[in-house]
Formats: structure tokens, C-alpha cells, sequence
């Protein structure tokens, strides 16, 4: 009976052409940025962005990590407010944006973290916020109704509107954020790396719909780092870095290198790190993964680490690639199977983290917000808390002995920092990563395993962090280093584990190339089949959406 | 639970007898509570065998009085409880004390005896109190067992210094509250009515918003849930239930008294833990509020037959502990084999 | 370089700002009890205050230590008043008084440690377990014991008295073991492993899980210690109320968390610390007599003080908006 949100634009059919590649000042502006400008503290994460966005076309905002992006959708969503500079939707200047006044005005955010609430039901998170204050605006019966029939389009598979949400998997809460997002019919549609937690059919299902949503006139933004979505889909983009409009593209000027160029500020060869690995001499068995099954079902893993060696661990996001990784820290128990530290003599199973520690194991997280710093501690203390042992007299701890240790191992990461009694949090990105990784280091271990320790890094410390490694490794270190840039990974490392369905789906040679690296992260044999593979799933679900029309 | 995705179709599930989709919707809504229902039967068993004279006109009678401020103080940490943030209003008991010697000192004692001006001031008062708090917690943002401490010393302080000692009397009306009508407790009306009152407000598009500011506050602001007024509102609403709690305290009474107040915040504490609301937020309603301060009270009436002479109060309270502790346990190891399971059924998809 | 140098030191103002506000608002109240009543700084009245102030300060120092990873021990009461009784009855059925009040201590310590590992163990909320654990102690205590009307021995009371001397000097016992012990928490917070622990744990608890700072462990051991510190404010009570007293513990419940939330440490775990809470104590001790001083209504004193802490909390305890966070 009801009528989805995008029906019912569809059939008042606002211009299905009208966007496109049209550029400038045109009638059907609905979002006008200009000149938002924010900062925090010392940081200046918006410099004078200016972005205008039409009625039916895809427009992508792109960017490396800490280029502004996160700031910008923010401030579209109404979370923050810009130091400078306005807002307007439909010509209409919003005056002191929050969320619901942007809702009001017809923006809806799907922001890159899955924000639901997990004691409530599907459907009462599908119309979060939809309601008034006080006042109801749709009868439960009709909310239950519009909520499995939306989420039955979207997702492709039924979902019980009544179960409740921390029952789900990641998909299924992803899909709901996108319908909470659709159900207000919003003339604005903005989308922060949503396909993230998607696999690629499901991908490929948002994709298609982003598609159907723009004939239907609305204006979708698009945050995205995948430049194969991004071309394939995007009218124009938005180039971002160090938080100013580094460029905007049309369709036809959307080619890799000039994306890469203006995100980087480089001209691309230039931007590439030189290979520092080095060749490396069998060294002996490390760390013996035996029978290792991630999850029940999945492919058992026998694999072994040798001392001298780095092996890169790549995947797309959630094939097994992290839990791999924590297996071996003692971290993460897997299904079954076990993680063994070869010595000398013997080999002793990793079952704990505290054994792992002993074993000589130093597992360096990924996410520094999450699981790597101490946000209230200094950086020092941050330094420090794993080191004590090495500078504690009669039980009491040295600080001077912390300072100096602390000094040796920041040295050769080139750590900039004021006073080491400063709060970590004084530091940018980068340097609180650096005095992480110090902080493992200073363990002096024996077994290394990063999680994609460059994240939101700039070139310079990567840089130093690679020739760290490779010293570590030359100096009879195994090294087990994740990482979502599978440059890096075919840099330094010296074999690369590709993870699929929750087992290795390759076994590549470092000096193998980027793009085969990717081929196999998504299950094909070339690259260019990647884009196949989307389109091919991405007609298969149009055709499908033409039927219900 | 894998139910969830692959179950029927999205048409089919729509179109499922929407009466019995409801009730088995209320019914897993409810679960939460079912260790205090139990328990309560238990209690009640008990009665019947070591005091039926309970289960008198009069003995319901003085039950449903006695029991009533405490149910009703419950009732009131409810909402706040729901609401998140580690919502525990320690407060309630003090401003119970508060609106009680207030509405003695200040308008029974200048001979303002009416009920309409005197049960408006009651709840006015608590409601009013209430939002200051709601205000302190959702847009000073503090923390709220500490606004709710500052809350406590406040009241507890003001309700002393208005009436120092027990004294003062009632109108007829006021403490006829605690005796019948017809052959019906009053009591029973009141708490019948003020359970009316939270289903209704349980159905309302508020309550929905404060249980999902609860839930998630993160996830309720970037939705456009309005989460300041939706928390001052939670609050308003725990100081109406407040207010009534007082009155019916009064009743009870039927006099002034600074230090009855207080002895409700702990007690009725424990009975919202023992009735299964969380206190991370989100989670739990009236029902488990109301089961956890009837099974108080009816432990305290089992305990009462023993005749333990002067340790009764002793033993109630080592009892009250035992329990509380036993159902927490309960409660908390449940709610961890569910959680291993659900991970089980995680892995398996 | 200067720029550097004012930019540091602004971020230290910010971060020291509650410091400051504590340390100023402790030299304002003295400064107008000074000014406004006579004889204040009297060395009466300033042993009074630190006598009050000492059992407050002992018994914050469980409160301070659960803080400090996010817990809260409402028990605290309940066990005051169990040692409190438990010690007279054990020292009336002719124990030794050392080893009465050893196990006393050891058995309160249990009784924390139970606290901690239910509410580890189930992931219930600390503040029903200890709840709970609180009402079942004390009353099944008072219900085993039955009359509880015994005298403090001579030497308890000179321990707690006013006008109690240590080694011949003038200052009561009381005060030299809250000195002693608060300089022992203060150096166990700072400078050892385990006081760091305690700190990451409160932080990120995911963090300090990494780095294995044995969350465990310090969770069950700070109760525990609560257990210790509220046992011994209850034994030194006896000596100061001069005997057994079943509603002893009562005050505690609100005026440790007072203590531990106007001095500066959050509840919410890895920020603040017991220096602070050895001033808050303090400040409480010095404005209840301040407010005695000046003749205000004794009923009033309990809203004054809350008002105060609702005051300074808002100032420098304020939650972030969840815009933050998004």
C-alpha cells in the first residue's frame, strides 16, 4: 500500500538529465557551501571550502585520510558548526545548523560509522529521529510495513523489522542506516564511505540505488576512497587536502592520476616510495600458524613466519586478514588450530596475550583512538605503560630512566614533540603513531605484527616506519605487517598473504604488483575484471529494481 | 537468532497477525523482568502460607498503602534509569522527604487544606524539581550520579530546616488516601492509575525517544533525536512519579517527617536492580520497576512473620541484600550465556 | 620559541584549570574563616577539622582508587559500620587487640574483594553489587550480634581524640596514619606499575588491555582496598565516637563521593587522583566548620555543601556532547 519514499519522487520525475555534467550556477542548486572554514585547537582541519551541488547528480568528495573529509560531512550533517562561512539548502541559508534542522532542510547523513542503537528493534532504528519530539508522524503498523519492505529492497534478503539490532551482522546494520537515511526522502543524500562495511554485492546493490535515487532527482554526495566506485558513478568530485578544494573534476577529467595528483599534491611517480626491501636470506622458523580456522567453516591456514622476514597480510575489509593477525598476538582466539613461537629447542603455543608478551611477541594496533592510546595520559606515560620493568627501582618507577629509554627508541622514528609531560593528544596523527610504535619497539621484540600501522600517516613517517621495519627485520625480526595500501605492502615486504573468505586466498612474492595484489583481494584474476564484477552485480540488481518499477 | 536475516519474507512478516506480532513483541519486551515476577510469586506463596492475613480487605488494604511510596518511588527512577548515562536518581528519596514536609509546614500548616491546591503543589514542586535536575544533566552536562548526589544533600538539607522534627497532621482526605474506597484500597486506585498513566506515556513517541538516548546517545543526536529536551523530560516525568510517591508517603504517615524521605533512596534502588533495569540505559521498564518494589515490600512482609523482635530490621536488610545480590547474579549470568551465544550464532553465519 | 613556550603553557593552564579551581577555592574558604570568625585558625579548631577531616579522607581513599576505573563502592558505609561494631565485639570476647583488628581488616578485604569480582565476573554494575553486598553485611552483622551498646577501649580513644598527642606531639594519631596513608596511596597512584595500570585501565580500558596492565586484577584489588580503607575509618571511628555505634558508616555514603568529585577525579574513570581527594576532604572538614562558624542553620550545612559541589562540578567535571564523538 505504502509508497516508497523513492517512488514517489520518481513518479513526480524531476529531471532525470538535469545533472549530469551541467557546471556553474544553475537553477537546480540545492546545496551551496561557501567558504566553511573550521578548526580545532591548532589544527585547521576546513580552510574556505566552497562546494555547490546539484539536483540529480552524484557528486564525490575525495581525499586522503585527514584531508577534511570527516570535518566536511559533519558540518553538512549539522553535528558541528563551521568557525566561517554558510550553508545553504535550496537557497535557503541554514543559521546555526544541527542535526535536526539539516534534516529539516532535507539532508540526510549515512555517516562511516555504523550509528545504531543496539537495545532497540530494526525498525525503531530505521525511524530513529523520524518521529517528533512528541508527536508521532506514522502509525507503528505502517512504520513496520515501509521498514521490511525497504529493507527487503535494499539489502536483497528479508529482515525481521521487530528483531533487535545486536543480533545482526554489519551488513544488516549498515543497510538499516541507509533506510533511515531513505525514509525521510531526502532532496539531499550524503554518504560517508557506506560501502565499507559491505561486500561487494551489497556494494554494488548501494551503488544501484544511489543511481536510482539521482534520476529521481535527488542530489547525492559521496565520500568515497574507492576510485573504481568513484568513476564509475560520480558526475563530478571534489578533491580535497589539508582541508582546502585542491580541484573539482568532471566525469571526463575522473582519471587515477589526476585524482591521485590533486590528493597528493604530487605528480604520481614522484609520490611512489622507493622499494627499501631488501633480499632476504631464509632465515628460521619464527612463528608457526598450524591448522589456523578463523571462523568455523572457513579454509584452515597452515602458514610459517621465518626471523629476517616481512610478510604483508592484505584483504578486503573483514576477510580474516585482522583476526589472522590477532590470532598470532593472542589477542583474538581463532575457531580452531593454533599459533606456535618456534624456539631453539621447542615450539610454546600463543594462547594468551600475556604469553604473547613473553614469547616475545609486540602487537602494534591500528586504530590509535580505539585500542593504542591512553587519550588522557601523557606522552611519556603513553610511552611508557608496557616498559615500566626497564626503569623501576625498589618498585618505584624512574621517570628519568622512562625519559631517556623513551628518547633511544623516538630517535631513529624522528618523533616531533614538546615537553614529554604534554598529553598525547597534543600530537598530530602521525606522532602519536610514532610514539606508539616506540613503544613496541622499546620491547625489543623478537615477533612484530602490525595493524595497518600507517593509517592516517603522512609519507614522511611512513617512510621512517619502513626503514624501522626493515632494519628490525635485517636484524633477524619476523615481521607480520597489515595494511589497507597494498603499495606499501609491495614495497617492503618480502611475501604477501592475500585474505578471502576468511582464509588465504594467495600467497604472493613481494615483488609482485600492486594490481595483482587487488586482483586477488576481490577473487579475480586482473584488475580490470574488478570493475566487471561491480558492474556485472551492479546491472544484475537494476534490472532487478526495473521489474518492481 | 539468525532468524532475524533469514527468516520469512519481508510481505509475509508485514502481514503476520499483527495482534499476535504485538504480543509477542511486548512479551520478549518484558523478559527483563520475568526473575522479579518469579520471585514475587514466590513471596507470595509464602504469605499465603505464614501470614494469609494479607489477603484480607484489610490486610490488602494496609498492604497496597504501605507499599505504595515505595512502588511509586520506583516508578520514578524508571525513566532517568532508561534515559542512560548511568541515570540513577539517588535524589528521589530526599525530594520524597522534601514535598512532604512542605506541603505539612507550608500549606497544611497555614490552612490550606484542599486538596486540589495541595496535590497540585505536590506534584508541581517534585515536577519542578525535577526539571532543574534534568537541565543540570542534559545541558550543564553533568555527569548524572553526581547531579543527583548535589541533588540529595540539597533536598535532604532544605527538607531538615523546614521541619526539623516529625510533627504536624493531615487532612482527612490526605491520609484517607491510605484506607479505601468503597471496598477497594486506595492505594491500589492510585497505583493503578499511575501504571495507566506510564503506559500511556510508554507508547508515546517521547518515551521512544528517551529509551533510544538511552540506547545510543551518539547514534539518537546524529539522527535528529532532540536528546536535551528528551532528558529533561525523562527527568520531569521521574519528578511527577516523585511527587506522587510523596503524597502517598503522607498518607502514610500522616504527619511531617524530614528523615522518612531518604530511607527510600536505597531501598528503591534495590528494588529497580531486583526488577531488571539496567543501568546502562536503554533497556527495562515500569512493569520491572513495579514487580522489583512489590517483591521489597513482600519480602519485608514474609520476614515480618518470623518474629524476629528487635533484629527484624536487620534481618529485612541482610535479606534485601541477599536477594539483591542473588538476582543480580542471576540476571548478569544470563545475560553473558546469551551474549556467548548470540557470538556462537555470529561465527556460524 | 616564546610562541612555543606561551602555547605549552596555555594547554597546561587548561589542563591544570580544576587544580586551580580546587586550590582556590580552598584558600578562599579559609581566607574568610579566618577573616570572618575569631579565633579560626585556632590550633582547637584546626585539630577538629583535621580530625573530621581524616576519618572523610581515610575513607575516600577507596572511593578515590574505584573512581579511578570507572567503578563506585556504595559499601563503603556498610563496612564502616561493620568494623566499627565487630572490633568492640571481638575486643569484649578478650581477643587481642592487634589481631582483632588484623582480622578485622583481612575480612573486610574480602568482603571488597567480593565486591569486585561479582561485579567483574557478571558485568553488573558496581553500584548494586556493592549495594547489596553492603545491606547483606551489615544486617546480617547487626542481626548475629544483637546488642551492640559496648565501650571503646582506652587506647582506641586515644587515638581518635582531639586532643590526642603522637610521640608527644600535639597532633591526634588519627591525622598522622591519614598522612601516612594518603602519602602511601600517593606514591603507589604515581610511581609504581600498578598505579599506572590503574590509570590505563580508567583511560581506555582496550588500550590498557593491549599493553597488559591486568584489568582483572587492579579492578579486584581496588575494592578490595576499598574494603581496607573503610574498615580501618570504622575501627578509628570507635575510638572518636567512643563506642559502637550502628549507624557510624551512615554519613560516608555521600561525603566520600563528595569527596572524591569536589577534589577533581571523575567517575568515569583515568583523571584525577588522591591528592585530590585529600584536599576535597579537607575543604569539606574546613566548610562545615566555617558554616557552624557562622552560625547557619546545621540543618542548611548539607544544602550549602551540595550546592558547592554542584557548583564546582559543573565548572571542571562537565561531560562531552556527543557532537564530539560522531
Amino acid at each position: 500500500m505504502t509508497v516508497s519514499p523513492t517512488r514517489m519522487a520518481s513518479k513526480s520525475g524531476r529531471g532525470s538529465l538535469s545533472g549530469g555534467a551541467s557546471r556553474g550556477e544553475s537553477p537546480d542548486t540545492v546545496l551551496r557551501l561557501e567558504g566553511l572554514d573550521k578548526s580545532y585547537g591548532e589544527t585547521h582541519a576546513l580552510v574556505e571550502v566552497d562546494l555547490e551541488a546539484v539536483a540529480g547528480e552524484v557528486h564525490a568528495i575525495v581525499g586522503e585520510n585527514g584531508s577534511g573529509k570527516s570535518t566536511l560531512v559533519k558540518l553538512i550533517g549539522g553535528i558541528i558548526r563551521a568557525d566561517r562561512g554558510t550553508i545553504a539548502v535550496g537557497g535557503v541559508t541554514i543559521d546555526r545548523p544541527t542535526p535536526g534542522r539539516m534534516a529539516a532542510a532535507g539532508v540526510a547523513v549515512i555517516f562511516q560509522e555504523v550509528l545504531t542503537v543496539g537495545s532497540a528493534s530494526v525498525v525503531e532504528n530505521v525511524f530513529l529521529g523520524y518521529d517528533g519530539l512528541f508527536r508521532r508522524r506514522m502509525r507503528p503498523e505502517a512504520k513496520l510495513q515501509r521498514c521490511a519492505e525497504l529493507l527487503e529492497r535494499l539489502s536483497g534478503r528479508p529482515i525481521d523489522p521487530r528483531a533487535s539490532v545486536e543480533t545482526l551482522p554489519l551488513s544488516a546494520r549498515q543497510w538499516i542506516t541507509v533506510a533511515r537515511a531513505l525514509v525521510r526522502r531526502p532532496r539531499i543524500l550524503l554518504l560517508d564511505e557506506s560501502t565499507a562495511a559491505l561486500d561487494l554485492g551489497d556494494a554494488a546493490r548501494l551503488l544501484a540505488e544511489v543511481e536510482l535515487l539521482k534520476r529521481e532527482g535527488t542530489c547525492v554526495l559521496l565520500v568515497t576512497h574507492r576510485l573504481a566506485e568513484l568513476q564509475r558513478i560520480a558526475d563530478r568530485a571534489l578533491v580535497l587536502r589539508d582541508g582546502a578544494v585542491a580541484g573539482a573534476l568532471t566525469k571526463e577529467e575522473m582519471v587515477e592520476q589526476r585524482l591521485v595528483e590533486l590528493m597528493t599534491g604530487k605528480s604520481q611517480s614522484s609520490r611512489q616510495t622507493e622499494a627499501v626491501r631488501r633480499s632476504q636470506d631464509g632465515g628460521t622458523v619464527a612463528l608457526r600458524f598450524n591448522g589456523l580456522a578463523l571462523t568455523p567453516g572457513s579454509t584452515p591456514v597452515s602458514k610459517e613466519l621465518r626471523h629476517g622476514e616481512i610478510v604483508g597480510l592484505a584483504g578486503l575489509d573483514g576477510e580474516g586478514q585482522v583476526a589472522f593477525l590477532q590470532a598470532a598476538g593472542g589477542i583474538a582466539k581463532p575457531h580452531a588450530g593454533v599459533v606456535e613461537v618456534v624456539e631453539s629447542d621447542r615450539a610454546r603455543m600463543v594462547s594468551r596475550q600475556r604469553d604473547a608478551a613473553e614469547l616475545g611477541i609486540a602487537y602494534i594496533p591500528g586504530d590509535r583512538k580505539a585500542e593504542g592510546i591512553l587519550p588522557h595520559g601523557s606522552i611519556l606515560e603513553n610511552f611508557s605503560l608496557p616498559n615500566y620493568s626497564d626503569a623501576t627501582r625498589l618498585g618505584l618507577i624512574s621517570r628519568r630512566a622512562m625519559r631517556s629509554l623513551m628518547a633511544r627508541y623516538t630517535a631513529p622514528l624522528k618523533l616531533r614533540a614538546g615537553a614529554s609531560s604534554d598529553e598525547i593528544t597534543s600530537l598530530s596523527g602521525g606522532n602519536q603513531q610514532k610514539v606508539i610504535i616506540a613503544r613496541w619497539l622499546a620491547q625489543e621484540p623478537r615477533i612484530l605484527l602490525l595493524n595497518d600501522p600507517t593509517r592516517g600517516v603522512d609519507i614522511v613517517t611512513k617512510r621512517d616506519l619502513y626503514a624501522s621495519l626493515t632494519e628490525l627485520a635485517d636484524g633477524g625480526a619476523a615481521v607480520l605487517f597489515l595494511s589497507t595500501e597494498v603499495e606499501e605492502l609491495t614495497n617492503i615486504c618480502h611475501r604477501i598473504l592475500v585474505f578471502r573468505r576468511q582464509t588465504v586466498y594467495a600467497e604472493l612474492a613481494g615483488d609482485a604488483k600492486a594490481h595483482d595484489v587487488v586482483a586477488s583481494m576481490f577473487g579475480v584474476e586482473r584488475v580490470a575484471d574488478i570493475d566487471l564484477a561491480v558492474a556485472e552485480a551492479a546491472t544484475a540488481v537494476s534490472d532487478e529494481l526495473k521489474d518492481v518499477l | 537468532m539468525s532468524a532475524a536475516t533469514t527468516g520469512l519474507p519481508s510481505a509475509h512478516i508485514a502481514r503476520r497477525s499483527a495482534a499476535a506480532g504485538r504480543l509477542k513483541a511486548a512479551a520478549a519486551g518484558q523478559s527483563y523482568a520475568a526473575p522479579a515476577a518469579v520471585l514475587l510469586v514466590v513471596l507470595l506463596i509464602l504469605i499465603a502460607l505464614r501470614g494469609p492475613s494479607m489477603f484480607t480487605e484489610r490486610g490488602l488494604t494496609i498492604a497496597a498503602s504501605v507499599a505504595a511510596p515505595l512502588v511509586l518511588a520506583t516508578m520514578a527512577l524508571t525513566p532517568v534509569a532508561i534515559a542512560g548515562r548511568g541515570g540513577i536518581d539517588l535524589s528521589i528519596g530526599p525530594l520524597m522527604g522534601f514535598v512532604n514536609v512542605t506541603i505539612v509546614v507550608w500549606l497544611i500548616g497555614n490552612g490550606v487544606r484542599n486538596p486540589v491546591p495541595v496535590i497540585a503543589f505536590a506534584l508541581a514542586l517534585a515536577l519542578a524539581v525535577g526539571f532543574i535536575n534534568g537541565v543540570l544533566v542534559a545541558v550543564v552536562r553533568l555527569q548524572p550520579i553526581i547531579a543527583a548526589l548535589g541533588g540529595y544533600l540539597v533536598l535532604s538539607g532544605l527538607a531538615t530546616y523546614v521541619l526539623p522534627s516529625a510533627s504536624g497532621s493531615v487532612p482527612s482526605w490526605l491520609s484517607g488516601m491510605a484506607g479505601k474506597t468503597g471496598s477497594v484500597p486506595t492505594a491500589a486506585l492510585i497505583l493503578l492509575g499511575a501504571f495507566i498513566v506510564w503506559t500511556w506515556v510508554s507508547r508515546t513517541a517521547l518515551f521512544r525517544n528517551i529509551r533510544m538516548l538511552g540506547g545510543d546517545e551518539r547514534a539518537a543526536y546524529a539522527s535528529t533525536v532532540a536528546i536535551r529536551p528528551a532528558h529533561i523530560a525523562a527527568y520531569c516525568i521521574a519528578g511527577l512519579f516523585a511527587g506522587l510517591a510523596a503524597l502517598m508517603l503522607t498518607a502514610v504517615i500522616a504527619s511531617g517527617n524530614a528523615s522518612q524521605g531518604p530511607t527510600y533512596t536505597l531501598t528503591s534502588v534495590a528494588a529497580l536492580a531486583l526488577g531488571g533495569v539496567s543501568l546502562a540505559g536503554g533497556r527495562g521498564g515500569m512493569l520491572g520497576a513495579v514487580l522489583g518494589a512489590l517483591d521489597i515490600y513482600c519480602l519485608n512482609y514474609v520476614l515480618d512473620t518470623f518474629n524476629f523482635g528487635v533484629n527484624a530490621a536487620n534481618v529485612t536488610q541482610m535479606f534485601y541484600g541477599l536477594v539483591l545480590v542473588v538476582a543480580l547474579a542471576i540476571s548478569g549470568a544470563t545475560r553473558l550465556l546469551l551474549a556467548r551465544r548470540h557470538l556462537r550464532a555470529g561465527e556460524a553465519r | 620559541m616564546s610562541a612555543v613556550d606561551s602555547v605549552s603553557l596555555m594547554r597546561a593552564t587548561r589542563r591544570h584549570r580544576s587544580v586551580m579551581l580546587l586550590a582556590g577555592s580552598f584558600i578562599t574558604v579559609i581566607v574568610i574563616g579566618i577573616v570572618g570568625i575569631e579565633g579560626f585558625a585556632s590550633s582547637t579548631d584546626i585539630k577538629s577539622i583535621l580530625l573530621i577531616s581524616s576519618f572523610l579522607g581515610i575513607a575516600a581513599i577507596g572511593e578515590t582508587l574505584v573512581a579511578l576505573v570507572g567503578g563506585i563502592d556504595v559499601s563503603i558505609p556498610f563496612i564502616i559500620t561493620s568494623a566499627n561494631i565487630t572490633v568492640v565485639k571481638l575486643l569484649s570476647a578478650h581477643w587481642s587487640a592487634p589481631l582483632a583488628v588484623v582480622v578485622v581488616i583481612l575480612a573486610a578485604a574480602a568482603v571488597g574483594a567480593l565486591n569486585g569480582v561479582i561485579s567483574w565476573g557478571l558485568r553488573v554494575h558496581p553500584l548494586l553489587i556493592t549495594l547489596g553486598i553492603g545491606f547483606a553485611l551489615l544486617g546480617g552483622m547487626l542481626m548475629f550480634y544483637g546488642n551492640v551498646s559496648v565501650l571503646a577501649p582506652a587506647w582506641l580513644t586515644k587515638l581518635s581524640s582531639a586532643g590526642g598527642t603522637t610521640f608527644g606531639i600535639g597532633i591526634p594519631p588519627t591525622v598522622v596514619i591519614w598522612l601516612v596513608l594518603s602519602l602511601i596511596v600517593i606514591v603507589i597512584l604515581r610511581q609504581t606499575t600498578f598505579g599506572r595500570y590503574i590509570y590505563a585501565s580508567g583511560d581506555n580500558p582496550l588500550a590498557a588491555d593491549r599493553m597488559y596492565a591486568r584489568r582483572r586484577a587492579v579492578w579486584i584489588s581496588l575494592f578490595a582496598a576499598s574494603g581496607v580503607t573503610s574498615a580501618v575509618a570504622g575501627i578509628l571511628l570507635l575510638g572518636f565516637t567512643g563506642g559502637a555505634d550502628t549507624t557510624v558508616g551512615e554519613p560516608y555514603l555521600l561525603t566520600t563521593i563528595a569527596a572524591v568529585v569536589v577534589g577533581g577525579t571523575t567517575l568515569l574513570g583515568g583523571r584525577g587522583g588522591y591528592a585530590r581527594t585529600f584536599v576535597g576532604a579537607l575543604l569539606l572538614g574546613v566548610l562545615s566548620t566555617l558554616l557552624v562558624g557562622f552560625g547557619i542553620d546545621p540543618n542548611l550545612q548539607e544544602t550549602v555543601i551540595g550546592l558547592i559541589l554542584l557548583v564546582m562540578v559543573s565548572l571542571y567535571a562537565r561531560e562531552s556532547h556527543p557532537r564530539n564523538n560522531v
